[in-house]
């Protein structure tokens, strides 16, 4: 018995320790797209106001042309969207932070933050806390701390790929995803200069319940953000019709009323036709990003003017970049 | 609670350490495995509770009485026959009572009658078909006299619950699994580390290729109607090859944990996809379920010793139960038959008790005769699954008829909408699972290693071997997911 312990217990040790040692050893890869995440804390201290900040996920990051909203609405626009796998706690924690009185905050939740806490995923934090430095690591609760640790052999694995790939030679004739994709809005927009990928949405239709408990943290911390004197949008997340029918459903609507942050427009209102997709349901590609950042201007026009937040229409270049 | 759960992760370690540590006499041990197996259960949904200790509490009511009433046949049967239609009484309830009467009221409806029926809305138990028939199989053996009843109240719950098979199997055979909770238990270095890596093997079949072929399949069944023929048979495939790993994974597993505390569970699945006939890959799939009905429903209506249009009936009736087991729709019943008409073909042809050895024995590799019998035999299960995955029988028709268009051909169209299937890490997982199965398809599980093989005495390459496993499996994991069989 003791010697089937011990045994156990040795291995796990190995496991445990050769996983650490990568984790910490392995040169960082620093071109790794969760790394514009430092990039876009800067935009956050830095940019003058009156400034609009898009929240959210890749989908935010994908699909909104900042440069165009600035030019149409006539204010300094951050992109803060970045990988739906980080949840959205991160995000608006440190978002909080730099807000600014006057500031409009448009979030824009990927659906499945609603089902699954809005903790991230196994797949990104790892690279995320590595990105990031380990930033602020005690600021996780147990789930995030569950997930981190599941996903630390999946991102060792994938960093010895990376590292095996640095011998390969020859351009890259796919869409790679890099921090050197962003432009100096926040927006991705190497994906543009590629074709649309092959997609094949699920048709599963998401019944799971809402997370209360994300929910009524959501409701705390976009208060918090209303008390420091910015705007908060509700806005659904762009995405094409199949990616939409799947990952929606009527609950979503039906929590932010509860907690008075209710969607400004119609979640399907922001539902693009699956040609629009560049390589998953929340990507869109050039003509989708044209498309969506049109809608976007349309209702933001009608929730900053209409909602008599009039000093953004007073942006001029010098109080910009 | 999930195998492939972090709470499972803290969860078994616990329940080992007090169960060899604090809680040595049997008795405690047996007490220890009821807490355990409640609390893995109850994690679901603790209203299942009440359910599984109803059926366990009745199933030992009616073995006690069955043994005070030895010579008074008539009410043993009385007996036997009341516990056996309360636990399908409760099976029927949670499982099939919606289905017949929508189909009930479908039939009066077409003969002009209109019937106000009422529905049930209740949540279906997890597992419960499993444990269902475990706790008729008792019933059934103290009533054959195969065992005498228990009298002790632990080692029955205990029999009934155990955790590693509680939701999807082994079905256990009272005669098997009751006695060793009758005996005291000694520690057995071999059978924990043997269990460790039939562990291991179960959750890189479930959390690798199950769930990451699901993907796959949810993606190509979601738009079956838009694809070509040849890309429905890749998703038929996959979902051959998940439905497989998924639940000969859980199997493993099970096994596995349950030799961590010192109990042999029965052998549920041995490399079924090497068959070499239909009645060879029901004596290699899901064997305690197949056994089950062999033992309880083929075995007393005259099984194979009688006229031959008796055993085509026998076959039949037995598949479609063994279809309805599967869950309330007519996609399972026809699965069922269809399996059922080529085992009765099989059989008629005077060839289904052929091929009880090992594949290609001492081979490398099969020979070009075996190579084709096993081919058609995958592709028979293949066809198999497609009516079993599909959610109505037009969509089984709809797919199958597709999958045999002209468009079977269509590489072109295929190759396009294979693109959007993500295969780069399924691929090579496929390889290392046929690989490790073929190469161990004499033994019990996959990561069984030969007394005399080189893995046994070279210690490094078996921590290797386990630490390569382990990395893969953890890193290489698909979407959480439930095990598919948890339904039935």
């Amino acid at each position: 018995m003791n010697r089937f312990i011990v045994k156990a217990a040795m291995l796990l040790t190995v496991f445990i320790g050769v996983n650490i040692v990568l984790l910490f050893g392995l040169s960082e890869n620093g071109s790794d797209y969760l790394y514009e995440y430092n990039h876009k804390l800067q935009l956050l201290d830095t940019v003058g106001q009156p400034r609009i900040i898009f929240m959210g996920g890749s989908s935010a990051a994908f699909d909104n042309d900042s440069r165009t909203i600035r030019d149409s609405l006539g204010c300094n626009v951050i992109n803060f969207g970045l990988h739906a796998g980080i949840g959205m706690r991160i995000p608006l924690e440190d978002g909080l932070r730099s807000i600014r009185k006057g500031d409009v905050v448009v979030v824009q939740i990927e659906y499945a933050n609603f089902f699954n806490g809005g903790n991230g995923e196994p797949e990104a934090l790892p690279a995320f806390m590595t990105a990031t430095k380990w930033r602020e690591w005690n600021r996780l609760n147990a789930n995030q701390w569950m997930k981190l640790i599941q996903g630390i052999p999946r991102n060792n694995i994938s960093n010895l790929v990376h590292l095996a790939r640095r011998f390969k030679t020859g351009p890259n004739v796919a869409f790679v995803y890099t921090k050197d994709g962003f432009n100096e809005f926040g927006d991705e927009v190497s994906h543009l200069n590629y074709p649309s990928q092959k997609y094949l949405p699920t048709g599963k239709k998401n019944t799971k319940a809402i997370n209360t408990d994300f929910i009524e943290w959501l409701g705390h911390i976009l208060a918090q953000y209303e008390e420091r004197g910015s705007h908060v949008i509700m806005m659904p997340p762009a995405c094409i019709v199949s990616c939409f029918n799947e990952s929606y459903n009527d609950n979503v609507k039906e929590a932010l009323e509860t907690i008075h942050y209710p969607y400004v427009i119609e979640p399907s209102y922001m539902a693009l036709d699956d040609d629009y997709m560049f390589n998953t349901g929340y990507h869109l590609n050039r003509e989708g990003v044209r498309k969506n950042t049109a809608n976007l201007i349309r209702v933001l026009r009608d929730c900053v003017y209409g909602a008599a937040i009039g000093h953004i229409n007073t942006y001029s270049p010098e109080s910009g970049d | 609670m999930l195998f492939n759960s972090f709470e499972f992760i803290v969860f078994l370690p616990i329940v080992f350490l007090f169960y060899w540590f604090v809680f040595r006499d049997r008795r405690w041990q047996n007490m220890l495995v009821v807490v355990a197996s409640y609390v893995f259960y109850g994690w679901w949904d603790w209203r299942f509770l009440l359910l599984i200790a109803l059926t366990s509490l009745c199933s030992y009511g009616s073995g006690i009485l069955l043994e005070h009433y030895e010579d008074k046949r008539q009410r043993q049967q009385a007996v036997s026959a009341a516990n056996i239609v309360l636990n399908l009484g409760i099976l029927g309830i949670f499982k099939y009572y919606n289905f017949f009467v929508e189909n009930l009221d479908t039939l009066f409806g077409m003969m002009g009658w209109h019937m106000d029926w009422v529905t049930v809305n209740v949540i279906l138990p997890v597992g419960i078909s499993f444990y269902t028939f475990q706790a008729l199989s008792y019933t059934i053996d103290v009533y054959q006299k195969k065992l005498p009843a228990t009298h002790d109240m632990v080692e029955f719950f205990a029999y009934i619950s155990f955790f590693p098979q509680l939701v999807a199997g082994p079905i256990e055979r009272a005669t098997n699994l009751l006695p060793q909770f009758q005996k005291k238990r000694t520690f057995d270095y071999d059978k924990a580390v043997d269990g460790c890596r039939q562990m291991l093997w179960g959750f890189f079949k479930k959390m690798v290729i199950a769930d990451n072929c699901a993907a796959h399949v949810n993606q190509i069944w979601a738009n079956y109607q838009d694809e070509t023929g040849f890309v429905l048979l890749i998703g038929a495939v996959f979902f051959t090859l998940q439905i497989y790993c998924d639940f000969s994974g859980y199997s493993d597993i099970a096994i596995g944990c349950a030799r961590l505390f010192g109990f042999d569970l029965m052998r549920n699945f041995n490399f079924p996809y090497f068959s070499r006939s239909i009645p060879e890959f029901w004596r290699r799939w899901h064997i305690s379920l197949t056994t089950w009905f062999r033992d309880y429903i083929y075995f007393p209506m005259g099984g194979s010793r009688c006229k031959k249009w008796r055993v085509i009936r026998n076959v039949y009736i037995v598949w479609a139960v063994s279809g309805l087991w599967h869950g309330a729709n007519w996609t399972f019943v026809c699965w069922g038959l269809y399996h059922g008409t080529l085992l009765a073909a099989y059989n008629l042809l005077g060839i289904s008790t052929k091929y009880k050895n090992v594949v290609a024995y001492g081979h490398r590799l099969p020979d070009f005769r075996e190579s084709l019998q096993m081919l058609l035999t995958f592709f028979l299960a293949v066809i198999g699954w497609i009516i079993f995955r599909a959610e109505t029988i037009t969509d089984a028709l709809g797919y199958l008829t597709t999958l045999f268009s002209m468009s079977l051909f269509d590489m072109s169209g295929s190759v396009e909408s294979l693109k959007g299937l993500d295969l780069r890490e399924t691929l090579p997982a496929l390889i290392i699972l046929f690989l490790c199965e073929w190469i161990q398809r004499d033994k019990q599980h996959a990561m069984q290693f030969s007394a005399t093989g080189v893995v046994v005495h070279h210690a490094w390459i078996r921590y290797a071997l386990y630490f390569a496993l382990a990395m893969i499996t953890v890193s290489m994991a698909g979407t959480q997911s439930e095990f598919i069989y948890f339904q039935f």
